[in-house]
């Protein structure tokens, strides 16, 4: 349902003419994310400076307009669409870094930049932002803070929360607090620690401080080539559990290494049912005896070979090959859906067993991308969803899959988030106190739940509107 | 016999483990800033502590959770301590999965006993050694305690993986899990960290557990002014090298901190401890490369502890405000956060505003992580001089960005100021989520932020 033209020219005045979009064919291409979910809001707008951004969200909190934040899109779970229509806040010209504070080992950083951006302008100075998820070309830091997004060097350095110091946040009735900062104290409660993570339904972040870290001496990256997956997973348990902590271990079956190989050409081999990369950094000294144990301890578990890169080319191919796989598979199949179970780490090599029979059980082609150190799954089952009865099977696989996840005393996301797509999933990790509690919190930021609505939590009833004794 | 008609309701068995203040010998006497509780229970179970603080909700009692009580002094007066309640005896390890590095405990639990359980097999929970022994892991968690290694270890939020909670009305809150990522709903265990309990009491806690390190030293220097350490601490924060710890004492708590580790260090000088961690061929050349530094920047000596003897450093390093030789009772420790660059300039203001305060102040720094603890010994008398010191310096703290919290000191000082500091309009958002969690403020009522 699209708006009045009083509510689009009050629109237009704060962001300006050029700031809003509201034609059926331009909505069109917001309809969607990287998820499977679909959404049409009756409005977008650009917003370029925090006072825009608080006079759009204090005119939706007064009219009571839903609205969603996005940055690039790429979750992938539905964290972007925007099911009850309303208004879509987009990112991309609040791109800035605001500041790179070497000296106190800090950066700041407006919602619409690019992840990957910061790390390229830190470089000369010698330091970099660790979190990198595969996305990193086009994800944004709002995004990132939202979905308190992982990546393959997270196994090491921490996800988004561990990097994450201070927020300056619109909250949805269009107040603005500045949360956390720079320094190692902050007061009361961690409210940053509550809000990276909370997939935009508590509020919109408009500054982001971040903490920088400098480039590591030396970094070394292998790949292990195996004749069963198992076997693979079961060289992540053993290298985790003898105490050497790599930077990275990713794990590839058979299906991604061959759409990887069509189209990017990393190197990895085609008869091979699954490869790691494996990548150590820090302090050069200790890196020739790590590697030697690394190599021995895959050798032992059923590694065919292990070849380490020779030069940075050869690096960089193998990484290209990882953060492009999911692109890749689009060669294979017009959709998948990827689910983001995690485990512990031990539990690997039966978890991903049940992977391989839940997709024979369908019959659907399910290829495995892992971000195997941290024990989180990626399985990307593949489909046509102009087949409903497949895309219907493929649900009830992704299903099944999480369940699996959850048996061995896993959870039903690692970094996707839970969107839209897994709310009917929450009940596998959350009892009904638990999922009070996620209202407590719901309720003390958004009280009148237009911020991202109906993400995250199950819909449990009208709310409490209890604005407590402050 | 209590006054509460609610704890009528109480299972038998609870009731009649209350152990009532009158009954109390005068020896065992418990009080907490100035207010003594009505009643003592050390329950065994967390479903015991559940039903003890369901029915407190009722009766609308104030109860103060407790571990062994090393961070009792914590926190602003409470309004209100009907009860104690005791969770020494909820202390099981739950899981330890030492394959997939993580281990499931109850908050009960001292930290030394898990260390204990952990190293059997070479792993550890790099919570800082310095703690008292005793030091639960649930009152560890509640007062987000830190040690000097957390510059390469990082703090309790990056190490929690789960917890279970038990609120205020008696129901468990699970959060997080038992895997190293985990983004299913939103991030409760970090609203529980550092909460004094005052959310609900953290029952359960899984960590992310690590290797212990092939090999830990600790490298000593000296100085005229801490400056140089200053100095020192940023160019080894800014180099390849990973130092695990970089702390500056003042030249009284260098000469007790040396005195007890028989190293004889010159007169009125400042110490500079740096600690190494990690694989031995790195430690090595981070030694080699430490030795370089000291001497780039004039900071004399070069001692270096290995192992036990590094660890024990660290240890009398953890004990050292108590100032053996003064009463415990008058301390004021303050903990103030930084942003790095304003580090030298908050040396400065501390000792201008106390060098004639009339009391003896010191300085410990944790160069590397921005924050600086200040001490002060306050016989009587000019408590106000004092206090208005207090509050000048947190004002300028708070301009930069930082904090100030008082850690402990006596309840005159905590009548006259929050120990915890200003807050701002994210006060309300705080105000709104105990209203939500604890609506009859049971738990450790007006302990926390704002009267939180």
């Amino acid at each position: 349902m699209g708006f009045n033209a009083k509510t689009l020219s009050r629109l237009s005045q704060i962001v300006g003419r050029d700031g809003i979009l509201s034609t059926a064919a331009d909505l069109k291409v917001y309809e969607y994310d990287a998820s499977l979910e679909r959404g049409r809001p009756a409005a977008v707008v650009f917003p370029s400076s925090r006072e825009q951004v608080v006079g759009v969200v204090k005119l939706a909190h007064a009219e009571r307009i839903p609205f969603v934040a996005r940055g690039s899109g790429t979750n992938l779970s539905g964290g972007s669409i925007p099911p009850e229509g309303g208004l879509v806040i987009e990112f991309s010209r609040m791109n800035k870094i605001l500041e790179v504070d070497t000296e106190n080992l800090t950066a700041t950083v407006e919602p619409g930049l690019y992840n990957i951006e910061l790390s390229g302008a830190l470089a000369p100075y010698g330091y970099y932002y660790a979190p990198d998820p595969a996305s990193q070309k086009v994800s944004t830091f709002g995004g990132n803070v939202g979905e308190n997004s992982g990546g393959p060097h997270c196994l090491k350095y921490g996800v988004t929360t561990n990097h994450v110091l201070g927020l300056e946040v619109v909250l949805p009735d269009g107040e603005v607090v500045g949360l956390g900062g720079k320094t190692a104290g902050h007061l009361g409660y961690d409210l940053v620690g509550v809000f990276v993570g909370s997939e935009g339904t508590l509020g919109i972040v408009t500054q982001v401080v971040v903490r920088i870290m400098k480039l590591p001496e030396t970094a070394k990256t292998f790949l292990a080539i195996y004749d069963s997956i198992e076997d693979a997973g079961e060289s992540v348990s053993a290298i985790i559990a003898e105490g050497i902590l790599p930077a990275t271990l990713e794990l590839m079956d058979k299906t991604v290494i061959a759409a990887v190989e069509a189209s990017l050409k990393a190197g990895y081999p085609l008869d091979a049912e699954a490869v790691l990369i494996i990548e150590l950094d820090g302090l050069k000294d200790s890196m020739d005896r790590l590697s030697e144990r690394i190599m021995r301890t895959c050798k032992k578990h059923g590694a065919r070979e292990i070849k380490a890169a020779q030069t940075a080319g050869e690096r960089e191919a193998l990484w290209a090959g990882r953060r492009g796989a999911f692109g890749a598979i689009a060669r294979v199949a017009p959709n998948y859906l990827v689910t983001d179970g995690t485990v512990p780490r031990n539990r690997l090599p039966e978890v991903l067993r049940r992977v391989g029979e839940i997709g024979r059980k369908y019959e659907l082609l399910i290829g495995n991308v892992l971000h195997a150190g941290d024990g989180n799954l990626h399985p990307l089952i593949l489909f046509d969803e102009r087949d409903k009865e497949q895309k219907r099977k493929v649900l009830q696989a992704g299903m099944e899959i999480l369940k699996a996840c959850v048996d061995v005393g896993g959870t039903i996301s690692g970094e996707h988030g839970i969107g839209l797509e897994k709310i009917s999933a929450m009940d596998l990790v959350c009892g009904m106190d638990d999922l009070q509690a996620l209202r407590y919190v719901k309720e003390t930021f958004d009280p009148s739940y237009l911020s991202n609505p109906q993400k995250v939590l199950p819909f449990m009833g009208e709310p409490v509107n209890k604005e407590g004794s402050a | 016999m209590s006054d509460h008609p609610s704890f009528n309701d109480l299972p038998e068995n609870l009731l009649a483990s209350i152990r009532w203040v009158q009954d109390f010998p005068s020896s065992e006497a418990v009080s907490l800033d100035g207010k003594s509780p009505e009643g003592l229970l050390s329950v065994s179970s967390l479903e015991e502590a559940a039903d003890f603080l369901r029915a407190a909700s009722k009766a609308k009692a104030a109860v103060i959770p407790r571990g062994s009580g090393t961070m009792m002094s914590l926190g602003n007066p409470p309004q209100g301590a009907d009860f104690m309640l005791d969770l020494r005896g909820v202390r099981r390890i739950l899981e330890y999965n030492p394959e997939n590095l993580t281990v499931t405990a109850e908050c009960g639990l001292s930290l030394s006993e898990l260390q204990e359980v952990l190293g059997r097999r070479g792993q550890f929970l790099p919570l800082d050694s310095s703690f008292f022994p005793s030091a639960t892991l649930g009152g560890i968690v509640a007062c987000n305690a830190s040690g000097p290694k957390r510059l390469i270890y990082g703090t309790c939020r990056d190490m929690i993986l789960g917890m279970k909670v038990v609120l205020a009305d008696g129901s468990f809150v699970s959060a997080g899990g038992r895997c190293v990522k985990n983004v299913s709903g939103f991030d409760l265990c970090k609203l529980f960290i550092g909460s004094l309990g005052t959310l609900g009491v953290i029952g359960e806690l899984t960590f992310k557990v690590h290797p212990l390190p092939e090999q830990e030293v600790l490298q000593v220097g000296s100085a005229s002014d801490p400056m140089r350490g200053l100095q020192l601490s940023h160019f080894l924060v800014h180099s390849h090298l990973f130092p695990a710890a970089l702390e500056i004492l003042d030249p009284y708590l260098a000469s007790v901190w040396a005195r007890q580790m028989g190293l004889p260090l010159p007169e009125d000088q400042w110490a500079i401890l740096v600690g190494w961690t990690g694989f031995s061929e790195d430690v090595s050349r981070q030694i080699r490369e430490g030795e370089a530094a000291f001497l780039k920047h004039e900071v004399a000596g070069r001692e270096v502890y290995e192992a036990g003897a590094a660890q024990k450093g660290w240890e009398i390093l953890g004990r050292l405000p108590l100032h053996p030789d003064l009463p415990p009772e008058q301390l004021i420790r303050c903990r103030i956060s930084l942003p790095l660059t304003q580090m030298e300039e908050g040396i400065q203001k501390w000792r201008n505003e106390f060098s004639d305060a009339g009391c003896r102040s010191d300085l410990s720094i944790r160069a590397g992580s921005g924050i600086l603890f200040g001490y002060l010994f306050c016989p009587d008398g000019n408590g106000e001089k004092i206090a208005q010191s207090l509050v000048r310096i947190r004002l300028w703290v708070q301009g930069q960005g930082g904090t100030l919290v008082i850690e402990t000191a006596p309840l005159w000082v905590k009548n006259c100021m929050d120990v915890w500091g200003t807050a701002g309009k994210e006060l309300l958002l705080m105000k709104r989520l105990k209203e939500r969690f604890d609506p009859v403020h049971v738990i450790n009522p007006g302990r926390f932020l704002g009267g939180i």
